[in-house]
């Protein structure tokens, strides 16, 4: 696993309370060295937030060929891609069928390797008009809001490897589609080879993790390694929720794919519970852990993860999915300040989790509109 | 920043408030989420056309760093009907990152002389919210967040706000006699008339009562210590029971406070209770005012 960058540097450019015109025309010097990369870039957080606007908000999506490394592994919950014209095809479909897509870039939270590679976690808010058909089935016209987050890999101007998350739940929430019935209609589309060979092998990565090895977090013993290590340990794989306030700031804000939104250790320690009842022996690794200064006291953590487990189903239309693999690639944004979470943003796609599920029962289940 | 927004909801200034505004900054009302300039244009367009270029008859404000409240009363010259909103905005003096407001639906149901059913029927769809069950208990052991929490303030105004707090998360209604001046002046949202701190208490039992296992948290609080003014955001989950029938809600609230000698002289009560009403498909009222 790729540990985090120690030295921390807060001359990065920082995106919370900038401009959108500020961003897309830096004028501060360069601050990284960037070795390969174009030289208008000045760091990392520039070259993700203005290579983004042009291929999605100024609709350049041929520039994918200029940003994209010709073979560029994509994971997602819901398939594997692994070329630049797959990036490219998949990248004008959904601007086909939601025109009006604006990716409002919330955070970029960055690592700088030793290879000249950088990891970049990228939180987006994106706002959009589903009037064209899609994955979710016949256009909409409704408008939806959907938080992603991109991991990439960047390597001389280029995105050599990406892990994709999106909360499509709590899209097609909004453009009326069920959760069930969407999970359905993804089972029925076929992933490649590799993907299931990388599902296969990451759902037995994650089940040989020893969850009952305590790791406390102590105040002797704080660092943000140990912090994030020891509150994916002890809350996701041991279950103790009375823990959550050596993490959680007592109105930290918390929100969780589908709509799940909590303030508080007691509504937070709900969401969890709830979550993990439908996993209950669910195991957790940390993947990848990024790590930002914000200012004298707050810092921001990316986490990417996986959590492995059984599945027991808590809605009468999957129960006869009990005991199937439950698998989940997320991705984390916690605000830490004074060494206490203040806002978690967790994303991953509910709709391929259960679709997952499904298709690997081979079982076909009714839709609701066929009497489910 | 209090000059721009009165300046929209009075003069229609869109490019002023617009300036203030980030490609990122979110805000919410009605229970909706606008996120970017797109989405919260067409809000500000909807309220002007629902209340705009109306006149200024009232105007609360906590002036703070990083969070402010404002509370406005607008007139319709037109209706001589008025309305009510209150803001809880993040910034940073310069943009506004997060914007919460509140509007009292009710009294906007009358200025445009509606019935709730219409009102309710033309707010936007709010935000889907999977609200999961929790232990509402306060265990012995267990840690709730309370004003001092979360707000520096001087001692003694934090031990007026924890009492007020507790109030609403421990039912502690003795407090209403310690830390309210007998002629507080209340305004609750949807009610008529200025109310005294024996209405608060007797809407407040209502409400604990009609929301079944309810508990109080507070999000975000910020204090106005020239103005002797505090603002807090902070909302309610519970059960809605009817006919067996048990709803999870969520009742978003925005409490503004002004105290003088250490009592509470003026609160306001904000809650949109039609967009309650559209969000988890509730009839109105929620709680009789009667």
């Amino acid at each position: 696993m790729n540990m985090m960058k120690s030295e921390l540097n807060n001359k990065i450019t920082q995106v919370h309370w900038q401009p959108l015109k500020k961003l897309l025309a830096p004028e501060e010097d360069k601050q990284q060295a960037l070795i390969g990369f174009d030289d208008e870039f000045i760091d990392i957080v520039d070259y993700i937030i203005r290579i983004t606007h042009r291929i999605w908000e100024q609709k350049n999506i041929g520039l994918c060929y200029q940003y994209y490394s010709d073979i560029c592994p994509v994971f997602t919950l819901g398939g594997y891609s692994e070329c630049v014209e797959e990036v490219v095809q998949n990248t004008l479909k959904t601007i086909a069928a939601f025109p009006d897509r604006s990716l409002i870039g919330e955070n970029v939270i960055w690592k700088e390797d030793k290879d000249n590679t950088y990891y970049s976690s990228h939180l987006i808010t994106s706002i959009m008009t589903n009037t064209g058909n899609s994955d979710f089935g016949l256009a909409t016209n409704k408008t939806g809001r959907v938080t992603t987050v991109a991991d990439c890999v960047c390597f001389e101007n280029k995105i050599i490897k990406e892990w994709l998350v999106r909360d499509n739940s709590f899209l097609i929430a909004q453009l009326g589609i069920d959760l069930i019935d969407a999970a359905i209609n993804f089972a029925k589309l076929i992933p490649n080879n590799t993907f299931n060979t990388w599902y296969a092998d990451e759902y037995n990565r994650v089940q040989q993790t020893d969850h009952r090895l305590a790791l406390p977090l102590t105040k002797l013993n704080w660092s943000v390694d140990n912090f994030v290590h020891s509150w994916a340990q002890t809350i996701f794989n041991q279950k103790q929720f009375s823990t959550l306030i050596d993490f959680y700031h007592v109105v930290a804000s918390h929100q969780w794919p589908g709509g799940r939104k909590s303030t508080g250790l007691a509504q937070i320690s709900g969401t969890l519970i709830q979550w993990l009842a439908q996993c209950p022996n669910a195991k957790i690794t940390l993947d990848h852990i990024a790590v930002v200064n914000v200012d004298e006291t707050t810092i921001d953590i990316a986490l990417r993860w996986s959590v492995a487990g059984t599945y027991t189903p808590h809605t009468a239309r999957l129960a006869m999915l009990k005991g199937n693999r439950f698998f989940v690639l997320g991705c984390t944004h916690l605000r830490v300040k004074n060494q206490k979470i203040i806002k978690e943003v967790t994303v991953f796609d509910e709709i391929s989790l259960y679709a997952n599920i499904i298709r690997e029962s081979g079982m076909s289940l009714p839709l609701l509109q066929e009497g489910a | 920043m209090f000059n721009k927004l009165i300046e929209l909801y009075s003069r229609g200034d869109m490019d002023t408030l617009s300036s203030s505004i980030l490609h990122s900054s979110s805000w919410k009302q009605h229970d909706f989420t606008a996120f970017g300039n797109m989405q919260i244009e067409k809000l500000w367009l909807k309220s002007l056309e629902q209340f705009g270029f109306s006149t200024v008859i009232k105007k609360q404000i906590v002036a703070a760093e990083q969070f402010s409240t404002i509370y406005l009363e607008l007139l319709n010259e037109q209706t001589n009907q008025d309305v009510a909103l209150s803001f809880f905005l993040e910034h940073n003096n310069i943009h506004i990152k997060r914007i919460h407001c509140i509007v009292d639906t009710v009294k906007l149901a009358h200025l445009l002389n509606k019935t709730p059913t219409q009102m309710i029927a033309e707010l936007p769809s709010p935000d889907p919210l999977l609200l999961s069950q929790f232990d509402h208990q306060k265990h012995p052991q267990s840690y709730h967040a309370t004003p001092a929490d979360i707000c520096n303030m001087p001692k003694k105004i934090e031990h007026i706000i924890g009492q007020w707090w507790s109030i609403l998360q421990d039912k502690q209604f003795t407090n209403f006699e310690t830390i309210y001046h007998k002629d507080a002046e209340i305004n609750i949202a949807g009610f008529d008339t200025k109310q005294n701190y024996a209405a608060l208490r007797k809407f407040q039992l209502k409400l604990h009562n009609r929301i079944n296992r309810n508990y109080c948290q507070l999000e975000q609080m910020c204090f106005d210590e020239k103005q002797g003014t505090v603002g807090i955001l902070w909302h309610m989950d519970g059960d809605y029971i009817e006919s067996d029938a048990v709803k999870r809600v969520r009742i978003p609230v925005i409490s503004l406070l002004r105290l003088n000698e250490e009592l509470i002289v003026e609160e306001t009560f904000q809650v949109d209770w039609l967009a309650l009403c559209r969000s988890f498909n509730l009839p109105y009222p929620i709680v009789c005012t009667a």
